[in-house]
């Protein structure tokens, strides 16, 4: 598992600090959005970032379609049973910033992410967590699969009844009582090679003069829409 | 009578042919073993068999090949799996529990499902481990849960992978005396010579993919 | 079911902020040490069960798991449930980050709350208690996370009536299923005789 678009493309050599700040500042802009016009001032940015990964823009929009659900929901209650405009509007602002956080968070690799929210100042505790998830998660995810195997080869299949239930929660029990058991090997071992609760950073981010052009062009970008539509 | 059989068996994994046509088949009550190097591909064979692999080629049970999910849903229920490694299999909270899971999966009634795991408990001279949780058991009292729990299900044929591995004196014998005396057909995964030499049973070795007997 | 980006107004998406702000403050505090590895642990085992299918008829649900990761969990549910959160927004895209703060409450408050209504039972270890105790965190969990989705739904405007009962209906069959499965987990500790408490 890891980022859909890491390393694709001239944003994935972009700064990731550079890209995580704009990204907090066009997508906040577009989430306060009332009307499509505010909306439609950031589609050509969108579309203009979209040309650096055009050769992954299948996986693009196939995330987009079938990644919201919920999404969907609500712009269908909408144009059945509420306001259509609203239902439209909504459909428009999640996807220009579902589109930004492809583009800019999703095409740097996620331990970039998280070094990059250390330099922002995110609390290390924080960031620990999300290392340890991150770092484990695909262990965690197999050790269910192989758990949902052992099932299954002794004749379980999943249905409407008390016995399924039965055997969904001792799966997810088993993997409870696995992943603690696991977590404590994790902190022994780190303790036996000297961690004190910080995280070694062996490479350095380094400001370029491409990040700077990309934070200044964005963000004269953004004080043009603003002014324009906003104000 | 054939019970299960494989024919022109191919896998591919990432672009690796782990295995290259294998054909194999088993009869009601037969016992066979199956040895070969490191990463010969015998884990991936059983996985395949139980359906838990993408193929090419036939699996057949009772004569009538399987495609889908659910035809392979219908073979997990005569044909059990001892996997190589307990701690992947074993997810009930206590050692009754993980023998009475198959019985109950099959919904046979409670008061049969407690005769099957009592019967077995006793055989595999385990009874003493009834309530004890399953993460708490030694190496080897994994083992033969691992086995135990399968057996409950009273399936026609058991793939086993590596049963014997860490057991001791007194539970290897045991186990030896559960495979010489169940009348389901056995396949059973091994490097343990003295296993292979004792019960003398028909022997397939696998080798970069291909299967053949020796 | 996470909110998506672009859905809720400014001061509904920042009030969500703050307050998980508040909530991840009070949990990290509560960590230290071995505990911090053993909620990332914990938090992708919730991560991974709440992806499974369960059926329900002819249809299937996810399960929250939020008052039953309350449960084991405490306080350090915020921050759990936050970065597990982040994942899906980061990985799968679903959520977003301009609402991850409101989701992040949706969730973790519920089993904040879950925590100290089982607490007592939970220490019982009787049968009936801890299966009281399973019921208990499922309500609580799935309807209050389900009320606060829907209030927020109705604060973007009267259109949302409709959508906003539809989601809170949406939640009845994963209360039911969540209780039964939170139930048997808790039975599954007693009898494997294991404290996953942090």
């Amino acid at each position: 598992m890891e980022t859909p678009l890491s390393g694709e493309g001239l944003l994935s050599r972009l700064d990731p600090r550079a890209k995580i700040l704009i990204f907090l500042i066009l997508s906040w802009t577009v989430a306060l959005a009332d009307n499509l016009l505010q909306v439609s001032a950031f589609i050509p940015l969108v579309l203009f970032f979209s040309f650096t990964v055009y050769r992954k823009l299948i996986t693009v929009f196939k995330l987009l379609l079938f990644a919201d659900l919920f999404l969907l929901f609500v712009v269908i209650t909408q144009v059945l049973m509420g306001s259509p405009y609203m239902g439209i509007l909504v459909f428009f602002k999640s996807t220009v910033i579902v589109f930004l956080s492809l583009l800019l968070l999703t095409t740097s690799s996620v331990f970039d992410i998280l070094h990059a929210l250390h330099h922002l100042k995110v609390p290390n505790k924080l960031l620990q967590l999300a290392f340890f998830f991150y770092r484990y998660l695909f262990t965690v995810k197999e050790q269910f699969q192989l758990a949902d195997k052992s099932a299954k080869s002794r004749g379980f299949t999943p249905r409407t009844d008390i016995n399924t239930y039965r055997t969904y929660a001792y799966l997810m029990a088993n993997l409870l009582v696995k992943s603690y058991f696991k977590s404590e090997r994790v902190y022994e071992a780190l303790i036996s090679r000297g961690f004190n609760g910080h995280f070694p950073v062996y490479r350095h981010f380094k400001f370029k003069s491409l990040d700077f052009a990309f934070m200044f062009l964005t963000t004269l970008y953004w004080g043009a829409a603003v002014w324009k539509f906003y104000l | 009578m054939e019970i299960l059989s494989v024919k022109n068996l191919k896998v591919k994994i990432e672009n690796r042919e782990i295995l290259k046509n294998v054909n194999f088949s088993i009869r009601k009550g037969e016992k066979i073993f199956i040895t070969g190097p490191n990463g010969a591909g015998k884990t991936t064979f059983l996985e395949t068999v139980m359906g838990f692999v993408p193929f090419s080629g036939e699996i057949l049970l009772k004569g009538s090949s399987l495609k889908t999910e659910s035809d392979f849903n219908v073979l997990r229920k005569s044909v059990g799996y001892v996997f190589q490694n307990p701690d992947d299999q074993l997810f009930a909270p206590t050692v009754e529990e993980e023998l009475a899971f198959a019985p109950l999966v099959k919904g046979l009634s409670r008061s049969r499902v407690s005769e099957i795991v009592n019967r077995t408990l006793r055989f595999f001279e385990i009874e003493h481990l009834r309530d004890k949780p399953t993460y708490k058991l030694s190496g080897g009292e994994k083992r033969i849960v691992s086995v135990a729990c399968v057996v409950t299900m009273e399936p026609e044929v058991i793939l086993l992978d590596e049963p014997t591995t860490g057991l001791d004196r007194k539970r290897w014998n045991k186990l030896v005396e559960f495979f010489e005396e169940t009348g389901s057909s056995l396949v059973i995964v091994t490097h343990d010579a003295e296993l292979m030499e004792r019960l003398g049973w028909k022997k397939f070795t696998m080798e970069n993919g291909e299967l053949r007997e020796i | 079911m996470h909110i998506s980006e672009g859905v809720l107004p400014g001061w509904c998406l920042v009030a969500g902020w703050v307050l998980t702000a508040g909530g991840l403050y009070v949990g990290l505090k509560s960590i230290e040490g071995k505990e911090v590895p053993k909620t990332a642990l914990l938090s992708a085992a919730f991560f991974v069960a709440s992806l499974i299918h369960i059926p329900v008829g002819i249809t299937s649900v996810h399960l929250l798991l939020n008052g039953l990761a309350g449960a084991l969990l405490g306080w350090a549910v915020f921050p759990a449930l936050f970065v597990a959160l982040l994942f899906q927004a980061l990985l799968f895209q679903f959520g977003g980050i301009t609402v991850l703060g409101v989701n992040t409450f949706n969730m973790a408050f519920p089993g904040v709350v879950a925590y100290y209504a089982v607490k007592h039972l939970l220490k019982m270890r009787s049968r009936t208690s801890l299966i009281t105790a399973g019921v208990v965190a499922a309500v609580i969990g799935v309807f209050l996370s389900a009320a606060f989705l829907s209030l927020e739904l109705v604060s973007v405007g009267s259109s949302f009536t409709e959508t906003a009962k539809l989601a809170f209906l949406a939640h009845v069959p994963v209360a039911v299923v969540e209780s039964f499965v939170n139930a048997f987990v808790f039975l599954y500790f007693k009898k494997s005789d294991i404290q996953l408490g942090v």
